[in-house]
């Protein structure tokens, strides 16, 4: 194949119709809103909110693009790649692309709300909203090393910016540089174990990285090469676990939490969260999958080492976030142990998946899909969470928790919101979050990871305590003397907004079937 | 599976190590002791030092800084469509021109954020890139 036609087919395979421009149109979309709440400022300087309604306009306009209306219930087309096979886009990156730009309506209107974004810099943080919000979702369709690379960097440089826009306090920008330097050595840390997994394997196509993976087993390959996927393979999750926050890379979610505001820690906890899962799902998968049956089995090993790393790593974050949540007064640091706590459950079905490749592969889908059962569970019950915090800091002026102290005298409203908030965190029925758990041990128990299960509902219990101190100090403690508790009605838009949040993680319990036939949807074009 | 062959690579790290244990080592041991008045000094071609070595530099050269890799960046996308401008055809003509827009949009953004501006600012009211931190 001579230049020209190279060119010509990337030509033929960039603009023919059907191929990969239309599969992108909602990330193109998201860019497009970039360029013109830019433009905005400069042109329309008297229209203050412009960045905010274009915000809205353009992510509405990206989530019609990214809705499959196309799509049959019962024929999803198979997974194609776009790009010349950097992206995949199939029905999983559909799903976590419609729930992370759901997220992103729900979130710009709390910045809204909250009054977090002053109009002097509404632009810009909507700005680097949306730029994460691209490299999230290339981090979900990524199937080529250096799309995963570059998404991982797309989306984590605008989050290091977000994290600091409260830029007249120390602590934000404390946490903006904790944040960016941590995130600088884990990115530096992924690119070379990338490169000695490419360098290994002479290929940075997942699929075909896989081939490459089973022929040099199969041939016998050599200890020392094997030596170099392990330590890579390592590396990787160093840069993948940084953004999910998992136990040992997770020492900047509290700081960089306590640092930022609510509403910048609510992005960072859910929609950089759900696309770290999604490139978790992506790679574990790529690199235990081989759609030849022979080649299948001879990846048992590979299967093995993932199951185990991803495994472990998810008992220990579980547990380690439980525990060190304990002693946490700062509400946002609570939450950030929270999340860590879940970041590790959600892990758990990533390792039951790789499991149950080779042995049962509807069992597999199947784990893929309870993930995504939580992913959208997990939304909404975390999202009313910051929201909560945020209205009580405008209110309040603190985030400590000993504030909230005899809240339900005056905003029964709010704290009942909130308790349920907590209570489907920790995974009682009737409420949403027991869906989600519930879904999770299922898939480990058909994968028959009994350790993770048995440590995983012992999680369950741990957690029980500082959720629950949440509630006791909001509803049984005395109003603290010196002033009153804060009074935020639910018929106000704070308390609306609340409302609008709370009731999807009551509702999503009775109709967590309806959501369960969704997420089956998004995981059946995996593994084929 | 045959085990491989470590004892080189073993070797080497010691070798290594070795080498560089053994020349700060042996400096220390064998080396002159004196102190003289500018033995503190550090070497600069025998031109006598001025100054501390912690300067403060203005933030505004890393925004500048900042500006050349990323528009340098851009450029050499700009080259490679050049090479190739016959066999792209218009359908490359209209990327690229796509490209640069949004470059246009870009360096018109900065401008007007006031971020070109090097000396004390003359636009806005103390947002955007501009004063963050920026101190002479």
């Amino acid at each position: 194949m001579n230049f020209s036609d190279l060119l010509h087919s990337a030509m033929h395979d960039l603009l023919a119709p059907g191929a990969s421009l239309s599969a992108f149109r909602p990330e193109l979309t998201l860019c497009a809103t970039i360029l013109v709440i830019l433009l905005a400022k400069m042109a329309l300087p008297r229209w203050t909110t412009s960045a905010f309604w274009l915000t809205l306009l353009g992510i509405a306009a990206a989530l019609w693009f990214a809705y499959p209306w196309s799509w049959a219930s019962d024929a999803i087309p198979p997974a194609h790649s776009i790009f010349t096979g950097v992206l995949v886009s199939d029905s999983f990156s559909v799903f976590l692309r419609l729930l992370l730009l759901l997220f992103a309506i729900l979130f710009t209107t709390f910045t809204q709300v909250s009054g977090v974004a002053s109009q002097d810099d509404m632009t810009e943080f909507y700005v680097l909203m949306l730029g994460a919000l691209v490299g999230m979702c290339l981090m979900i369709s990524a199937n080529h090393i250096l799309m995963v690379a570059m998404g991982v960097e797309l989306a984590s440089v605008p989050c290091y910016v977000l994290a600091g826009t409260q830029r007249q306090q120390p602590r934000s920008s404390e946490a903006s540089l904790k944040y960016a330097v941590f995130g600088a050595g884990a990115a530096g840390i992924m690119l070379y174990g990338l490169s000695l997994l490419v360098g290994v394997l002479g290929t940075a196509h997942l699929p075909t990285m896989s081939t490459r993976l089973a022929m040099l087993i199969q041939s016998g390959g050599g200890l020392d090469r094997g030596l170099v996927l392990v330590l890579g393979g390592l590396m990787l999750m160093v840069g993948v676990g940084f953004k999910l926050s998992a136990f040992p890379f997770h020492f900047w979610a509290p700081d960089v939490f306590e640092g930022a505001t609510a509403e910048v820690a609510a992005f960072l906890s859910i929609a950089s969260k759900a696309a770290a899962l999604g490139l978790l799902v992506r790679l574990a998968l790529g690199f235990s999958f081989h759609p030849d049956p022979a080649m299948l089995a001879v990846l048992a090993p590979v299967r093995h080492y993932i199951v185990v790393l991803v495994g472990m790593l998810a008992v220990v974050t579980c547990t380690f976030g439980n525990l060190a949540a304990y002693g946490q007064n700062n509400m946002k640091r609570l939450l950030a142990y929270s999340t860590i706590a879940h970041a590790g459950y959600m892990m758990m079905p990533v390792a039951a998946a790789v499991a149950l490749v080779g042995v049962d592969m509807g069992e597999a889908r199947a784990a893929v899909a309870s993930l995504c059962v939580y992913l959208a569970i997990y939304l909404f019950m975390n999202l009313a969470a910051f929201a909560i915090v945020a209205f009580l800091r405008n209110e309040l002026g603190s985030e400590d928790l000993r504030e909230y102290a005899g809240m339900v005298r005056r905003s029964p409203g709010l704290t009942v919101c909130m308790a349920v908030v907590m209570f489907s965190l920790l995974g009682l029925p009737p409420l949403s979050g027991f869906v989600a758990k519930w879904f999770i041990f299922l898939s480990l128990i058909s994968a028959k990871l009994w350790i993770v299960l048995a440590i995983g509902a012992l999680n369950t219990l741990l957690s029980l305590f500082y959720y629950l101190r949440v509630v006791k100090v909001m509803t049984l403690s005395a109003e603290p003397l010196h002033r009153p508790a804060p009074t935020i009605p639910l018929v106000s838009m704070a308390g609306s907004y609340c409302m609008v949040l709370t009731v999807p993680v009551v509702l999503l319990f009775f109709f967590a079937g309806g959501l369960l036939n969704w997420a089956r949807a998004a995981a059946s074009t995996l593994l084929y | 599976m045959e085990a491989p062959v470590l004892w080189p690579w073993v070797l080497y790290c010691v070798a290594v190590i070795a080498v560089a244990v053994g020349m700060v080592l042996v400096s220390y041991v064998l080396g002159e002791r004196h102190r003289g008045k500018a033995s503190g000094d550090p070497y600069e071609s025998g031109i006598v030092s001025t100054g501390s070595a912690r300067l403060r530099m203005s933030v505004k050269f890393y925004l500048v800084a900042v500006f050349f890799v990323v528009f340098d960046l851009e450029s050499a996308f700009i080259f490679t469509w050049a090479i190739c401008v016959r066999q792209a055809g218009w359908a490359g003509y209209v990327e690229i021109l796509v490209f640069i827009a949004v470059l246009v949009a870009a360096l018109a953004y900065l401008w007007r954020e006031g971020a070109l501006d090097w000396g004390a600012g003359t636009r806005g009211k103390g947002s955007g890139i501009r004063d963050q931190g920026i101190r002479d």
